[in-house]
């Protein structure tokens, strides 16, 4: 087949002429009424095929030709009779076999990513945030919390004062331990202690109402070790990461579900850094003589504090409870 | 209806339609049926026995040749153009429809291999696939038998998106760092954003071709800024009342500034029309805070839930439904008049799948989800022609930088129409 027939629009008005296309000595020739027209190969922008899409052929001065879905498979045979090879990617996405090996790709590199690369790549930077950076991120954090949600403390001093003793003794330790600050505020929202990337660890009245000295500082000793693996600057790479990706795949859709498909995925996270930072302060414990089973108590006593509103029972962490005791009993000595 | 119609005619397709086209042009023609049986302009019920007929021969390829066979006019153009419908309006104007003939297993394919190499490449493919995506979805939207173009070049929207995405890391930073540097970003946004969203559709509008002819978008800054950011003022200031108002400007800037060769694009959109499609949902809502409330009380946490997932999923899809007829029923190119007729139950229905089957797929149901609103949307669009069509005249055209588009891909800015 030497000629192939086509609609042809001059660029100037929308008006269609019939027309013959050809290859003539390295030219594109289109013939029909209004004359014709010639190109030179290199100059004619093929548009690629996409399964059903009617095809365009650009010509330099503004024209083009438009091939109706009904002559595509000719067009494809003429084009490749001209030795016209379409690119590698035009070809993988007209076959369903590449689709799924496509598919397979995304969701193994999705994997592969989620479990090994994020982690590593967050792993890698989270060291080289400059300290100043960390201190400002945190005291900002602190800083709106007190106006909010914590106010200052009714704890009185000794019982504070007996705290950062037992604390101390784990500083007493070496260098392995990182620099850290005690902050006690009272807050409304149940028992629980927090730390910040900086080193500043929270600890509420009700905490420390939980338990003795010795119990509360064991709470400390697993927030360090959230400060030691710098868990607070890895959590938020990788989840500012991973609420990124969500919403640029579901993002179309809505915002409510890549903000519930980021939630879930970065639950993950949070399980792996809980258990890495129970596995610090039950080294700790041990180290400065002291028994982790005191940490397992006050999960025990801080999981019955939660539990009993049963407000939010579809993210709460029951089963993990349960199997963090079950390490910490396991490692005691 | 004459009988003496050809099958061809019968489903508004060329003699040289392909089986895809045949098929999509049934379903596109049952739909319609469908849509206008009980109406007052219900068609004639004989339609659908024809309509079958036509498309069990047209569909099989040893009938259709037979059939070709007792044609007198073989591969002769039909009189008629194709997917030609009466207007109905009595003023002499021809009305043509659109049809969208892409389908979701083939977008599947392009969609999910593109998907896999930006993935693989950090995104950097990304701008190769949008580039594809566009394509596909002007390529495959025919208009009197011709489609679509889209001219965007992958390189450029990357260098813009690059750009973009700086722009956007600066200003997050700016925003975390306190509140004196949040405010300046918020102004520094306050001023580009009008400015982009300008350029944005500009080079929307510059990259598609319809028959060779590009469209075009022009505008002040000056306009937009007015539009946008004196419109966003009021909203904030009266709780969100004024947001009907801003809807309109907005759309009616972007179809006013729009032209098709030298022929400029009019819209005469009523600031009551937008306000009467917000109506039921903002009584809803309303209605809906105090159920909530009163549920909340009580404690019907589940309750509360469903209630306020239904009001979140279903009052968007009927504002988008009943907005899109709104404007392009009351835009004009030219002498020539648009309208829109969907269905509004259907398209709420068609978002509500497309929602549950992308959640239930994990998304992989997204490129039958678009392609089959893509459907709907030109299946119900028609221009009404006042005399010919081939009278557009093209103008020079100038090139357009991508970094409003890419900055609008960034900071997800909908420029929908
Ligand atoms: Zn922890």
């Amino acid at each position: 087949m030497s000629d192939f027939s086509v609609a042809f629009f001059d660029g100037r008005r929308p008006q269609a002429h019939a027309a013959r296309l050809s290859c003539d000595n390295g030219e594109f020739v289109v013939r029909g009424e209004f004359g014709e027209r010639r190109a030179p190969r290199e100059a004619v922008e093929i548009s690629e095929a996409l399964a059903g899409a009617p095809r365009f052929l650009h010509l330099p001065d503004g024209s083009s030709c438009e091939v109706a879905p009904a002559g595509l498979a000719a067009f494809a045979d003429w084009l490749a009779a001209q030795g016209h090879r379409p690119g590698l990617v035009s070809r993988m996405q007209m076959r369903w076999s590449y689709a799924l090996v496509a598919l397979l790709g995304c969701v193994l590199s999705v994997a592969a990513g989620y479990f090994w690369v994020l982690p590593a790549a967050a792993d890698a930077l989270a060291p080289r945030v400059p300290p100043a950076a960390l201190q400002m991120l945190s005291t900002q954090v602190l800083d709106s919390l007190d106006g909010r949600l914590l106010k200052p403390t009714q704890l009185a001093a000794e019982r504070r004062a007996a705290i950062a003793g037992e604390v101390a003794r784990f500083a007493a330790l070496g260098p392995e331990v990182p620099a850290y600050r005690l902050h006690f505020r009272a807050s409304g929202v149940g028992p629980n202690a927090f730390a910040l990337p900086s080193g500043d660890i929270v600890i509420f009245d009700s905490l420390a109402e939980l338990g003795n000295a010795g119990e509360v500082a064991a709470v400390v000793a697993h927030e360090l070790g959230h400060v030691h693996h710098r868990h607070g600057m890895r959590q938020l790479i990788q989840s500012s990461v991973v609420s990124f990706v969500a919403g640029v795949y579901f993002g179309d859709v809505s915002s409510l579900v890549s903000g519930a498909a980021a939630l879930v995925l970065e639950s993950r996270y949070s399980r792996d850094f809980e258990h890495e930072a129970d596995v610090y302060a039950v080294g700790l414990m041990r180290d400065s003589g002291r028994d982790p089973v005191a940490l397992a108590d006050m999960l025990a006593r801080l999981e019955k504090a939660h539990g009993g509103d049963g407000g939010n029972s579809v993210l709460a962490s029951h089963p993990e409870t349960r199997a963090r005791i079950a390490y910490i009993e396991a490692h005691r000595r | 209806m004459a009988t003496g119609m050809t099958h061809y005619e019968t489903l508004g397709v060329s003699v040289r339609a392909g089986t895809d086209e045949i098929r999509a042009a049934y379903r596109d023609r049952l739909l319609r049926f469908r849509d206008l049986a009980g109406s007052p302009q219900a068609p004639d019920p004989l339609l659908l026995d024809r309509l079958r007929e036509a498309y069990a021969v047209l569909v099989d390829p040893v009938q259709r040749t037979a059939y070709d066979a007792t044609l007198d006019q073989p591969a002769a153009p039909p009189p008629v153009p194709p997917a030609v419908r009466s207007s109905g309006a009595g003023d002499g104007a021809v009305a043509h429809g659109f049809r969208f003939v892409g389908e979701g297993g083939a977008y599947f394919r392009i969609w999910i291999v593109n998907l896999c190499l930006s993935i693989v490449t950090l995104g950097i493919y990304s701008a190769w696939a949008k580039v594809r995506r566009e394509q596909y979805f002007h390529r495959n939207l025919l208009f009197n038998d011709s489609a679509f173009d889209y001219h965007g070049k992958p390189q450029a929207i990357l260098k813009g998106r690059a750009i973009a995405f700086a722009l956007f890391l600066v200003l997050s930073l700016a925003q975390e760092a306190g509140p004196l540097p949040y405010l300046l970003a918020l102004l520094v946004i306050a001023i580009v954003a009008p400015a982009l969203l300008i350029r944005a559709l500009r080079f929307r509008a510059a990259n598609t071709s319809y028959r060779s002819l590009r469209f075009s978008f022009e505008a002040a800054y000056a306009t937009a800024f007015k539009v946008l950011a004196l419109n966003l003022l009021i909203t904030v200031l009266t709780l969100g009342l004024w947001f009907p108002k801003l809807v309109r400007d907005w759309r009616k800037f972007t179809v006013e500034h729009s032209r098709f060769g030298t022929t400029a694009f009019t819209c005469t959109l009523g600031v009551g029309q937008v306000y009467r499609i917000f109506l039921i949902p903002l009584a809803l809502f309303f209605v809906l805070a105090i159920v909530i409330g009163i549920a909340g009380l009580k404690g019907g946490g589940l309750f509360v839930i469903l209630l306020g997932i239904g009001f979140y999923l279903l009052a968007p899809a009927y504002v988008m439904g009943r907005l899109t007829n709104a404007v392009w029923s009351s835009s004009a190119l030219g002498e020539h008049r648009f309208s829109s007729d969907i269905p509004v139950r259907r398209y709420v229905g068609v978002a509500l799948t497309n929602w549950l089957g992308i959640i239930c797929t994990l998304g992989l149901f997204i490129p039958w989800a678009q392609v089959r609103m893509a459907r709907l949307r030109a299946a119900h669009l028609t221009l009404h022609a006042v005399g010919s069509l081939d009278d557009f005249v093209a103008r020079e055209h100038e090139q357009v930088s991508a970094l409003g588009d890419a900055a609008a891909d960034v900071f997800d800015m909908d420029l929908a129409l």
